[in-house]
């Protein structure tokens, strides 16, 4: 066991899911920002990306580097959940510039979810974690939570 | 109605009261119900051809582990898993099989032990992208929730009229779970789940079960002084829509029942009671829109005005609904049945809706990202 075991990201109230490095991209600014799917037969947007598209069947996917300012479309602070959720926390869906709606925890402070609002602009903050140090090679994974812009 | 078919009816139904009854296994949650179904059809067990058994969380062959100590084994049984519709669409599969000539007498059951799961919220698969990153159930709700208030100018006491309406009604249903009545205000004070959701918006955790007996409708006069008649029949699963939707329309819902509508040549403004699927308070106020009941965003005028209460226009959830009779998963489609079918032969004594000749049943539910729900059954029954 290390000296100080590593936090327990997952269960921070701002963290989800683990993305694949493809649901990322280097944006030109540097920034990292998440990246979905767009059809290249009916031009249908997704997120996360899939290898078929949901709306034709088409296998012509290529990646859609996704903005980083969104909208606020509706969000809860959740109270009651399995185990491995900290409570309370917040959740929302935002909508961005691309026509993908997103879903995701929203950073408050300490899960509360004061100053938001529904059409709120919004950030996607999208952070590299480098893992466990004794991982063999070493492989980067990424996180994505949203915050008011 | 599709011309092929045979008409069929309900003749038999049973529930047991719902609750929390841990002491019990889900066969023996159904056995009592499935014993009054028949008992009601005036059958034996060795006459049931078919058993439909809807339940989500009971593990393998529920339906056979219920026949087996009913009189019952042997005779093909189908177990439908469609989470909150789950026998409802045993129900349809049941109604498909008797309509087609298949079979006469079909038993039909649904069944649920949710306190044996611990309690919260439902337990969703982590493979789907939004349960991992923290969706629960009662937050879908809510940021629905969130959206109509926002959208449509009405207000959380609005959310919390529904829970009250949904109580009073159940403190007149001797198999509700919930048989007393509540206050907007006790309500909104009500601990937090998930915001604006409070404790009692929220379905409860619950155990129960709910069957009923369906033949020919030619067959039907030899065993109920009262049959039903099934007049429709719908089943939808939810449509991917990536991208961004009107969260405040129920999708699967509205395109189930006008489907279901044009099938049958019945509309809303026929019905005289009905059962929707009120999980969570928002749920019944999206219902009302979606099946047609109101014009969008005007949900809340036809509960504040009556419409919807014991006394008005088109009672709704008479039973108590989901809110205050409980809604043990699996088990709840074929409970708002037996509900509507006992209301139509007037036998529900101080809520009972007088003259009641046509109601629906509408059940949905399965959480799964990029759809509005995972599936949804409506029925239609008249005397």
């Amino acid at each position: 066991m290390p000296a100080t075991a590593p936090a327990p990201v997952r269960n921070a109230p701002h963290i989800g899911r683990t993305l694949r490095p493809a649901d990322t991209t280097l944006a030109e600014d540097g920034e990292l920002r998440l990246a979905g799917a767009e059809c290249g037969d009916c031009g249908t947007r997704i997120f996360p990306a899939a290898p078929v598209c949901p709306s034709c069947n088409g296998e012509r996917m290529k990646t859609l580097p996704l903005g980083a300012i969104g909208t606020l479309y509706a969000y809860s602070t959740v109270h009651v959940a399995p185990p491995m959720w900290q409570v309370p926390y917040v959740i929302g869906y935002v909508d961005l510039p691309e026509g993908v709606r997103v879903f995701g925890k929203v950073a408050g402070s300490d899960g509360v979810a004061a100053g938001l609002a529904p059409d709120l602009k919004v950030r996607v903050h999208v952070e590299a974690d480098e893992g466990p140090a004794d991982a063999s090679p070493a492989a980067p994974t990424y996180r994505y939570w949203f915050a008011p812009a | 109605m599709h011309a092929n078919l045979r008409p069929v009816s309900v003749i038999g139904t049973g529930m047991i009261k719902f609750g929390k009854h841990r002491d019990l296994t889900v066969p023996g949650l159904a056995q009592p119900a499935v014993r009054d179904a028949l008992r009601e059809a005036n059958l034996e067990p060795k006459q049931i051809e078919a058993i439909y058994a809807g339940t989500a969380t009971s593990g393998w062959m529920p339906g056979q582990r219920v026949a087996r100590d009913t009189g019952m084994s042997g005779v093909p049984v189908v177990n439908c898993e469609n989470a909150c519709s789950s026998s409802a669409t045993a129900f349809r599969e049941a109604w498909v099989a008797v309509a087609a000539g298949l079979y006469d007498y079909v038993l039909v059951f649904g069944v649920e032990q949710l306190t044996k799961l611990g309690g919260g919220t439902l337990p969703l698969d982590q493979d789907d992208i939004e349960v991992s990153n923290g969706m629960v159930m009662p937050a879908l709700y809510a940021m629905r929730a969130q959206r109509y208030l926002h959208d449509y100018g009405a207000t959380e006491r609005d959310l919390a009229e529904v829970a009250v309406k949904a109580r009073r009604h159940g403190a007149l249903n001797p198999d509700a779970q919930f048989r007393t009545e509540t206050t907007v205000e006790e309500v909104l004070a009500s601990r937090r789940i998930a915001d604006p959701l409070t404790l009692l918006q929220c379905c409860p955790t619950g155990d129960g079960a709910a069957a009923v007996v369906i033949c020919p409708t030619e067959r039907a006069s030899a065993h109920s002084d009262r049959p039903v008649k099934v007049l429709g029949s719908h089943l939808a699963s939810g449509k991917y829509i990536p991208g961004f939707r009107d969260m405040t329309t129920p999708e699967i819902t509205s395109r189930c029942s006008s489907e279901l509508y044009e099938e049958t040549g019945i509309g809303p403004e026929d019905i005289d009671v009905l059962e929707c699927h009120d999980a969570f308070t928002i749920a019944e106020l999206l219902y009302y829109e979606a099946l047609g009941l109101c014009p969008r965003g005007e949900a809340v005028r036809l509960l504040r005005d009556g419409t919807t209460s014991l006394g008005g226009r088109v009672p709704v959830n008479p039973s108590g609904g989901l809110l205050s009779k409980g809604h043990p998963v699996g088990a709840s489609g074929a409970a708002q049945i037996v509900e509507i079918v006992r209301q139509l032969q007037g036998r529900c004594g101080s809520r009972q809706v007088e003259g009641a000749k046509v109601g629906l049943t509408h059940v949905t539910g399965g959480g799964t990202s990029g759809f509005d729900h995972g599936a949804c059954a409506i029925h239609l029954f008249g005397t």
